[in-house]
């Protein structure tokens, strides 16, 4: 429409001074601003009062760690750690102040990973500020960065090992069952076996057959345990020896006096037959070094002769045949039937392996034990029984639990677990649980046999998904491996964890 | 400002953006063992595109404030300003890992939502709002001028019935006449409901507030008066009309403008808790 | 004779002639197709010895303590009666005792002569087990060093070693045991054939008068005498009731005895002369282990020894001066000849004069002909066996009474050999386990000094005994018709 007015004067239809004033819009919005910076900054300032850093907290901490989730310094060393790290300077800045608590010398899976930074520090698996996760849960990406790839990932050690793995469809069988030596260090396999003749063997320098302790017909109690009559049978089990822990994971150590006494009481002669009849051998010696079982047997030989002096001469029993000699009495005095009698009845609860004139019999120590001869520069014998040094622990570096496996736990139905379902000297069953295994722990016939599962075994339940020929258990790395050896990293040093109690108790006294 | 063809370009650099960060992205991801994090080196970089996307929109107001650098126009600083705000936010959402963090992220993000939706609003008023106004508001006047335009509207509808009533000023003894002249009807009218309109204040139960009802009293106006008087009736009547549309137009304008009013401030608080964030991720 | 003393045995002799029929393994009287002993068994079916470790069990038969609650049940400590007292365990280690030492030296071997290995491998024969025949496993070759071990009479275990025990294993007959590897050793028969082998000698094992000169003791073996020996590792009551005639179970024992070894020694005698007959290499005639031991090693009395005025009672001496003979050893016939020439069996009486025609042309000659000697060895052994495969298995009282006969027989103690078989007869016959007064004199009388110095191997008088013997005897015989009527 056409500007109808009639106003001529430019400054009375204009408002000239207009621009020179600040638009209130502008103006306000200015002071809006400041207000809000203002507002913002004291809100900060606010928040963060008494070094309350939670604020800037990208995400809480894991629960263990909340006890000093409030002073950052306990973890965050040093500043502009992300700077540092970007450029490459500090990147494993974590490593220390995990170790304060996470143990001073828990050497990790390879220092050559982290020398060759592959692995930065703790953090570059462990990632904390993700709330209340569990640390612990490192995913399977971390592993398969280099295990995917080992040759890639190129270290010194790196050829020993299987060159990729990435599910446990294909992790390869366990060292202790391979049918190669694996030269690994002495640090790993050789703690628990040695190769010999051309297998792994268990190094436990121990005499033992399980085929005759499982006999399925049972075994004829021993004339000396207290429940013996004659032709009685028992029926010994896996479970007859091989006991859980406490909580149930791993096996408690076979000992001698829990689970071998009752039948295998160490009596060392039939011969010391007493006037009445009875046995002074009868008394078993104690499960004790040979330096010991001397001292008994002396002790016993000189109460016997002392009891039984007619001993010391031969015998009026003669033999019929008139062309025979009886051997006369060698012995001049006690303390020479003592000696003679205590030599040989030494050589023969020692000796082992063969001896020119009586072989290896396997009678007292060395039915069980091995044993070394030491003759000095006098000629004095002593007698020394090799440490049995039975692995307790089998992959040391892997976490299992028994009662997670336990004989009452059935899968649909099926029938439950039973300690040679895993437990097999080869196994090379199918997926069907109900097929019998082709050897099993009842044909081990030595000591040296390794009767630890095959990796096919796990596979069974461990695939991580429901299929024709695995179950849906967690195939997770982590389920089974540990990076950080069992014996080293852990539960926290006590120390350390106390200076961050009592800290944070004298933070906040009653009242506050 | 109005979207349309000439932003093609810089949508079309935002698009192919947006392709080769998402692809970015997911490889990233793919290749993280723990998944997407604000720390990692990929999410510090998207981090720091998104700050820098966000520093460049913030350069706007600098811009506008500098008229004389002429380092691109004002157009196509707003147009950046739009299209690179609107890709900081998956470049931000890339940076976070789609996770949300703890106290002062969570504030971060909440205050860069409002951001980002206060000018996704500024936007469509700024694409509708003006051409509203060119539609229904012929009668427009620069906006620092609308009081001097309505004085104006006033002193001449002024002139006008003072022309036809003799003078605006209302005689005492005419008022106790029961006598309604034409003039004093006029007057009378005038005084008491177009003038107040016409003034800075409008009164709130105004009857010519509404356009129609505007129409029908002075059409009603109209039809007692004498006809020499229509004249200026309708001289009257078009002020009142412009003025009307002054008011709409003020009204709009106040959104056109009120609603920065709120988004560059809260703008600002992004920026002052982005600069902690940075400052404490960075510190820590 | 007594002829109460005749009467009350003869009900025995009914009730033993009738118990002895029964459960006989047919294959036993043959004399053919007997079973295959131990190391036969290891050599032939190629059964593996497993070592005396796999009986060691402590739940098995190593336990220390006998069972005492059961006396049919196994003793449970037979291993450590074995390892401690049995000397069969200490066989292999005599082999490096000063004595074997000196047999070696004795015989001009040194160990790096490569004959002493193959000497030391005859000793192994009969001292251990045979390498070739132990287990296969690395720890085989330490079977060699466990002497006669538990495989060596009980037979190799691969077959039966985890079966044995078993209900469905023990309820199998003895001969079906046999075709697993289990040796029979509850017959009498064939624990003798078991101790025989060795002890007097087979194909393989024989101990000639080289060795015996070199030191090695002779063998004269008796069955019986030999396992009140060896402390044994059965149950004496369990042992009883597995014979055929529990009743008189020793006298079937010295039965078996006296036949196996009887046969085995003219085996070997006519083994000795067929290789010397037909030129072997190595074969030596006469073999003077053959020929009784004291009519060479005797004193030299002056003018004449007593031995060359008695004569050796075979050809009439026409002179004064005695012609030099080598009669033939009587230790393993002497017992069994008498038996026949008490018995009215024809066989027996074949047996006899086969015997006694053998042993004629012994003492005939100095070196007799190889090729007869062996031809009349073959036919007094097949005289053997004719008449003791045909008669009861067991031998009885009356008849073991009839052939020591009269004391005052002087033929009965005419030699050491015959003085001794009589002497372990009696024993046999022994009701106080031998140790009646007599008894114990007569031993006193035969055995031979003993010294801690050195070994003897000929008792000290036996001429001045010679006359007392046969009082002790017959003083025996009274305190037996004694007990008998009491």
């Amino acid at each position: 429409m056409a500007d109808r007015r009639v106003h001529n004067s430019i400054g009375e239809r204009f408002d000239v001074e207009s621009t020179r004033h600040e638009d209130p819009h502008r103006r306000l919005r200015r002071r809006v601003c400041w207000g809000v910076t203002v507002l913002m900054l004291a809100g900060v300032a606010l928040l963060t009062w008494n070094d309350n850093n939670q604020v800037y907290q990208a995400r809480p901490v894991a629960s263990p760690h909340r006890l000093f989730e409030d002073k950052c310094e306990k973890c965050h060393h040093t500043s502009f750690h992300l700077l540092k790290r970007t450029v490459g300077s500090d990147s494993a800045a974590f490593q220390h102040s995990c170790k304060v608590c996470h143990s001073h010398d828990a050497p990790d899976h390879h220092p050559a990973a982290i020398a060759t930074g592959m692995v930065d520090d703790c953090t570059a698996c462990h990632k904390e500020h993700q709330g209340d996760a569990d640390l612990t849960r490192v995913t399977d990406q971390h592993c398969i960065r280099c295990h995917g790839d080992l040759a890639s990932a190129g270290t010194s050690g790196a050829r020993h090992f299987s060159s990729s793995v990435t599910t446990l469809a294909d992790h390869p069988e366990i060292a202790l069952l391979r049918k190669t030596e694996v030269p690994v260090s002495a640090h790993g396999l050789h703690r628990v076996a040695e190769w010999l003749d051309g297998q792994w063997q268990d190094r436990g320098k121990l005499i033992f057959n399980h085929e005759v302790h499982l006999d399925p017909e049972g075994i004829l109690v021993p004339t000396d345990h207290p429940d013996y009559d004659a032709g009685k049978k028992q029926q010994l089990k896996c479970a007859s020896c091989h006991q859980a822990d406490e909580e149930g994971a791993y096996m408690k150590p076979v000992t001698y006096q829990q689970h071998c006494q009752q039948c295998h009481q160490l009596h060392f002669s039939r011969q010391l037959v007493t006037n009445d009849g009875s046995l002074t051998g009868m008394v078993p010696l104690p499960h004790e070094s040979p330096e010991l079982i001397r001292g008994v047997l002396r002790d016993r030989l000189m109460n016997y002769i002392e009891e039984n002096p007619g001993r010391l001469v031969p015998s009026d029993d003669l033999p019929r045949d008139p062309a025979k000699q009886v051997k006369p009495a060698t012995a001049e005095d006690k303390w020479d039937w003592v000696e003679q009698r205590l030599l040989a009845m030494e050589d023969q609860l020692f000796s082992s392996g063969s001896v020119a004139g009586r072989g290896d019999l396997m009678y007292g120590c060395q039915r069980c034990h091995q044993t070394e001869k030491q003759v000095d520069t006098g000629g004095k014998v002593a007698w020394k029984i090799i440490k049995p040094e039975v692995p307790v622990r089998w992959l040391s570096h892997a976490r299992f639990r028994h009662d997670r496996h336990d004989t009452k736990i059935t899968l649909n139905g099926e029938k439950p677990f039973s300690c040679t379902e895993c437990h097999n000297v080869n196994v090379t069953r199918a997926a069907d649980r109900s097929l019998d295994p082709v050897e099993n722990i009842l044909a081990s016939v030595r000591a040296g046999d390794i009767l630890m599962p095959s990796i096919q075994v796990c596979r069974q339940c461990h695939g991580g998904r429901l299929g024709a020929d695995s179950g849906a258990a967690s195939d997770r790395c982590t389920e089974c491996h540990r990076y950080h050896p069992v014996e080293h990293g852990g539960a926290p040093q006590e120390a350390a964890l106390l200076d961050y109690i009592l800290e944070s108790i004298a933070r906040k006294k009653p009242g506050q | 400002m109005i979207i349309d063809k000439s932003h093609r370009g810089w949508a079309l650099l935002t698009l192919a953006a947006l392709f080769l960060l998402t692809i970015s992205y997911v490889g990233y991801c793919a290749l993280s063992p723990d998944g997407p994090r604000g720390g990692s080196l990929p999410g510090l970089a998207f981090g720091v595109l998104a700050a820098a996307l966000m520093v460049f929109a913030g350069l706007l107001a600098a811009r506008k404030k500098a008229p004389r650098w002429q380092v691109g126009s004002a157009a196509w600083w707003l147009k950046g300003h739009i299209w690179l705000g609107l890709l900081s936010l998956p470049v931000t959402l890339f940076h976070t890992g789609f996770r949300f963090g703890g106290m002062l992220e969570q504030g971060l993000m909440a205050i860069y939502l409002v951001v980002m939706l206060s000018g996704f609003i500024g936007l469509l008023i700024q694409q509708y709002v003006p051409r509203l106004m060119k539609v229904t508001l012929p009668e427009q006047a620069i906006f620092e001028q609308l009081p001097v335009v309505t004085r104006g509207l006033r002193e001449t509808a002024d002139d006008h019935v003072a022309g036809a009533c003799g003078s605006l000023f209302v005689d005492p003894a005419d008022e106790e006449s029961e006598e309604y002249s034409p003039q004093r009807i006029l007057r009378s009218f005038y005084l008491n409901t177009a003038r107040p309109f016409l003034a800075e204040e409008v009164p709130d139960g105004s009857p010519l507030l509404n356009s129609t009802q505007s129409e029908g009293v002075f059409a009603q106006l109209g039809e007692v008066l004498p006809e020499g008087m229509l004249e200026v009736v309708r001289e009257v009547e078009h002020a009142v009309d412009e003025r009307r549309q002054l008011m709409s137009q003020l009204k709009l304008q106040r959104w056109l403008h009120g609603w920065l009013v709120f988004h560059v401030p809260v703008s600002i608080s992004l920026l002052v808790l982005g600069i902690v964030h940075v400052a404490t991720a960075v510190y820590f | 004779m007594n002829l109460r003393f005749l009467s009350i045995f003869v009900a025995l002799v009914v009730l033993a002639g009738f118990s002895a029929s029964e459960g006989q393994d047919p294959v036993d009287r043959q004399g053919v197709a007997q079973p295959p002993l131990p190391w036969e068994v290891a050599a032939v079916q190629g059964f593996r010895n497993l070592g005396a470790r796999s009986c060691s069990s402590t739940t098995c038969h190593g336990s220390v303590r006998a069972d005492s609650t059961n006396d049919n049940r196994m003793r449970r400590d037979e291993y450590l009666v074995w390892l401690e007292e049995d000397p069969h365990q200490r066989a292999h280690a005599t082999l490096s005792g000063e004595q074997s030492e000196s047999i070696f030296r004795n015989l001009g071997l040194s160990p790096d002569d490569q004959r002493y290995r193959q000497v030391m491998q005859k000793c192994i024969a009969c001292h251990g087990m045979p390498v070739e025949l132990s287990s296969t496993d690395s720890s085989g070759q330490h079977m060699v060093y466990e002497g006669v071990s538990c495989e060596t009479c009980h037979g190799p275990a691969e077959k039966w070693l985890k079966t044995h025990y078993r209900t469905d294993f023990v309820e199998l007959t003895g001969a079906e045991k046999a075709s697993q590897g289990l040796f029979n050793t509850n017959d009498a028969h064939q624990r003798a054939r078991l101790c025989v082998a060795c002890h007097v000698g087979d194909k393989e094992r024989e101990v000639n008068h080289d060795w015996i000169a070199a030191g090695h003791p002779a063998l004269k073996f008796e069955l019986t005498a030999y396992l009140s020996m060896m402390p044994g590792h059965w149950k004496e009551t369990r042992d009883r009731e597995n014979a055929h005639n529990p009743a008189e179970h020793e006298l079937e024992l010295w039965l078996a005895g006296q036949q196996v070894a009887a046969d085995a020694s003219l085996a070997q005698l006519a083994r000795r002369a067929s290789a010397a007959a037909a030129g072997q290499d190595g074969a030596i005639w006469p073999e003077f282990a053959d020929v009784d031991c004291y009519s060479c090693h005797h004193d030299l009395g002056a003018p004449l020894s007593w031995r060359q005025k008695r004569g050796f009672g075979v050809v009439q001496q026409r002179t004064e001066v005695q012609r030099i003979t080598l009669p033939a050893s009587e230790w393993y016939l002497f017992m069994p000849s008498r038996l026949a020439a008490s018995s009215k069996d024809a066989a027996a009486v074949e047996f006899e004069r086969a015997w006694q025609e053998l042993r004629g042309k012994m003492a005939a000659e100095v070196i007799p002909d190889d090729r007869e000697i062996a031809e009349l060895a073959d036919a007094a052994r097949q005289r053997l066996d004719n008449w003791l495969s045909g008669r009861t298995s067991t031998a009885d009282r009356k008849e073991m009474v009839d052939m020591i006969g009269k004391s005052d027989d002087p033929e009965l103690v005419s030699n050491w050999d015959r003085a001794v078989q009589a002497y372990l007869a009696l024993q046999v016959l022994s009701e106080d386990r031998g140790k009646e007064k007599a008894l114990r004199q007569i031993r006193a009388m035969l055995a031979f000094p003993v010294s801690a110095g050195r070994q003897f191997d000929s008792p000290r008088k036996f001429r001045s005994v010679i006359e007392d013997i046969p009082k002790l005897i017959l003083q025996f015989q009274e305190q037996l018709e004694g007990k008998q009527e009491n």
